[in-house]
């Protein structure tokens, strides 16, 4: 019996591409969980957006030129 | 986990029924054996339905009937409500109980009509090691299935033996592949994928508002993105079409194996029937032709010794200068007879008449005959001529004539061997099914060209993607009040990019994962181990068996071949998702022959050393041969049994 909604593969697939970017690992961690959480149809939009403009504010990978 | 027992009251045909699984034996081995009829496909959907409220393997007739079990419905007064419900005991490794119970009740209006849902309830009992018992309900008791066996995954744990022989018959590809997509949860990163980049759209449409040159690129990097989405799409109808193809070629191989090539033979025989023709044809005209030969030199033949005479008669005139004629015999009679000279008209004299009568004396014959000898000597040479070579001409006819005749025999032998080779053959069904692979050699042709240009349309779609997000980005840094969206942007890009590497690399690790699993099983489990060297999957999800002399042999395989590499997989499948659930199988031996079924059941007997296992079995299928491989090592054998009146079934323990 899993113990875990989301794949172990996933979890660390998810963390091995994301290089220790930790604001990109959490932001898309949580929102694997939350699709696994929910399955059918949820308010996604809101959340994906709000995930963005918040994880993105703390986000290092990016070229400020 | 284990499956400890099944308890069904008014499910169907069982109005009670509890089937024990413990293990008792040395194998974790269960046996259910039922005529057509009792119920075992029953048992399979019982489970279905006890876990997920659905019954995935109803046969067509059940369909038409009501959950409820029909003894029920006409023992019932209406007085009351009647209940369906099924209960699956599970044990855990370590030691908890998991107990799921579905409830259906239903109120009988008449004993004719179908009775109506009242009440639907579903929960789960986890009781632990020290006795404490939680009880979830509905959702949360769905979620708790969901970790015994996945809805999605159930097909890989309860199923039909059918399954098996089709498993690497049909769609083998797309089969592998959603085993793949389901055993990794694919289809959640599909879902970030999908809305993350509709994020992406929606913030990059909001930093559009910000200018009409952002708004430009925008528009025009959202069709490109939609145009390869489109090319994704074709490519991938594209790659299941060839894989489908190349699962149909095989199959139809399959069939066609130690088949005649009909119509091959048939075009053949065809072709030889013209020619029969054509040389007959041929051989008739030269029959003819010697005929008339024979005809007119035979009239020759008769005249020649005269013929020759003739020649001889005027090679000798010629000898003797009489030929050509020099002197008219005609013309010296009638000087003689008048005694005038008929050239210049004087009168004889004696000695001109002597002269005269000596030259008509040398001149025996007329010169008018001589003319004549000499008009016919061409004609009596040609005919003299074609006659000596007329024994060379003929030997020459009758040789055509028997080589036309060597060449019908050599046509009507290889008729006859095409008649032979095709005897016994359903000549029409075989040309079909030449037909069909034909068609799908085409298709599987055409679609591999589509391929390369849908292949080169999307790298050059890419390359305008690139550069019109670098063009974008531009933009976006001209404008410093848009600087957190340009971020925001960056961010959901990279984060996207992260989802899809992610994917495929989980996808290729599962399938590489897969393939070492279903190869070690099926090595070990194969009975012909020195026939198969190597299993593999290749990256479009196509599975390939190896023979020993190097060549794919799964299209040659026979069928408990197959149903042996199938279970394989299934077990490695199991084993790589992590999900150590029992495999119930319904008529798992009904598509293999009766020479692999004791093979068959070894292997299901090894399965069972390790996995609970339960098979359902029909009396045709469970042979002595094969109960006398597995009865004695099984923990459990029970039979289900039908009533007089078939409207209920009930367990018997063997």
């Amino acid at each position: 019996m899993s113990d875990t909604l989301i794949n172990e593969r996933i979890v660390n697939g998810l963390k091995l591409h994301c290089e220790g970017d930790d604001a990109m690992y959490g932001f898309l961690l949580d929102l694997a969980y939350r699709e696994a959480e929910h399955g059918g149809q949820w308010r996604w939009k809101a959340a994906y957006r709000q995930g963005v403009r918040q994880h993105s504010a703390e986000w290092g990978g990016f070229d400020e030129d | 986990m284990r499956i400890e027992k099944l308890v069904l009251q008014n499910y169907r045909q069982f109005r009670h029924a509890e089937l024990d699984f413990s293990r008792t034996a040395g194998n974790d081995l269960h046996i259910i054996r039922g005529m057509n009829g009792t119920g075992k496909t029953n048992i399979l959907n019982a489970f279905n339905w006890c876990l997920y409220g659905d019954e995935p393997h109803l046969a067509k007739d059940s369909q038409q009937l009501p959950r409820l079990n029909l003894g029920c419905i006409r023992d019932s007064d209406g007085s009351q409500n009647e209940e369906v419900r099924a209960e699956l005991w599970l044990k855990t490794r370590d030691g908890n109980y998991l107990v799921f119970e579905r409830r259906e009740s239903y109120r009988v209006q008449g004993h004719d009509e179908h009775p109506l849902v009242q009440e639907r309830s579903f929960e789960a009992r986890v009781t632990d090691a020290k006795g404490n018992i939680k009880i979830l309900r509905d959702e949360e008791a769905a979620y708790c299935a969901e970790r015994f066996v996945p809805r999605l995954m159930r097909e890989f744990f309860l199923f039909d033996g059918e399954r098996l022989d089709r498993y690497f018959k049909e769609a083998t590809a797309q089969n592998i592949r959603h085993a793949v997509f389901e055993l990794s949860q694919i289809h959640l990163l599909e879902n970030l994928e999908q809305k993350l980049d509709a994020t992406l759209k929606d913030v990059r449409r909001e930093a559009g508002k910000a200018s009409p040159a952002i708004e430009q690129s925008r528009e025009r990097l959202d069709t490109l993105e939609n145009r390869l989405g489109d090319l994704d799409t074709q490519r991938q109808a594209c790659i299941d079409q060839v894989n489908l193809s190349k699962d149909k070629i095989a199959e139809y191989l399959e069939m066609l194996r130690g088949v005649p090539d009909v119509a091959t033979l048939e075009a053949e025989r065809q072709g030889l029937g013209e020619r029969r023709k054509q040389k007959e044809q041929l051989r008739a005209d030269k029959a003819a032709q010697k005929r008339e030969a024979l005809f007119q030199s035979g009239m020759s033949i008769g005249v020649w010794p005269a013929m020759d005479q003739i020649l001889q008669i005027i090679d000798q005139k010629r000898e003797d200068n009489e030929i050509p004629p020099t002197v008219d015999k005609g013309l010296l009679d009638s000087i003689l007879r008048d005694h005038l000279c008929r050239i210049c008209g004087r009168a004889l004299d004696e000695e001109s008449t002597r002269h005269v009568k000596q030259l008509a004396e040398e001149v025996r014959l007329s010169s008018a005959v001589l003319r004549e000898l000499v008009n016919m000597e061409n004609a009596l040479r040609l005919r003299a001529d074609t006659l000596s070579h007329f024994d060379a001409q003929l030997r020459e006819m009758t040789s055509e004539i028997r080589e036309y005749e060597t060449e019908l025999d050599a046509i009507e032998r290889r008729k006859n061997e095409i008649d032979r080779e095709l005897e016994g053959y359903n000549i029409h069904r075989i040309t079909e099914w030449h037909k069909e692979r034909q068609n799908f050699e085409n298709a599987r042709d055409t679609n591999q060209r589509k391929l390369g240009m849908l292949d080169a349309q999307r790298d050059g779609l890419l390359v305008q993607i690139r550069a019109l997000k670098a063009s974008l980005d531009k933009e976006l840094k001209k404008e410093t009040k848009l600087a957190q969206l340009r971020k925001e942007i960056g961010f959901c890009a990279s984060a996207l990019e992260v989802v899809r590497q992610t994917k495929h690399s989980i996808m290729t690790q599962t399938r590489r994962e897969i393939e070492s699993e279903t190869k070690a099983l099926f090595m070990d489990f194969a009975w012909k181990k020195e026939t198969f060297r190597d299993v593999h999957i290749d990256d479009d999800y196509g599975i390939h068996l190896m023979h020993s002399m190097g060549y794919d042999c799964l299209g040659a395989a026979s069928a408990a071949e197959r149903e042996l590499l199938a279970l394989s997989f299934t077990l490695a499948l199991h084993k790589v998702s992590g999900f150590d659930s029992p495999i119930v199988i319904d008529t798992p031996v009904a598509r293999v022959s009766d020479e692999h079924r004791v093979n068959f059941g070894r292997v299901l007997l090894e399965v069972s050393a390790d996995k609970q296992t339960v098979l359902l079995f029909t009396p045709a299928e469970y042979s002595q041969d094969l109960a006398g491989v597995i009865d004695r090592h099984s923990s459990n054998r029970l039979e289900l049994k039908l009533s007089s009146d078939e409207n209920e079934a009930r367990v018997e323990v063997l």
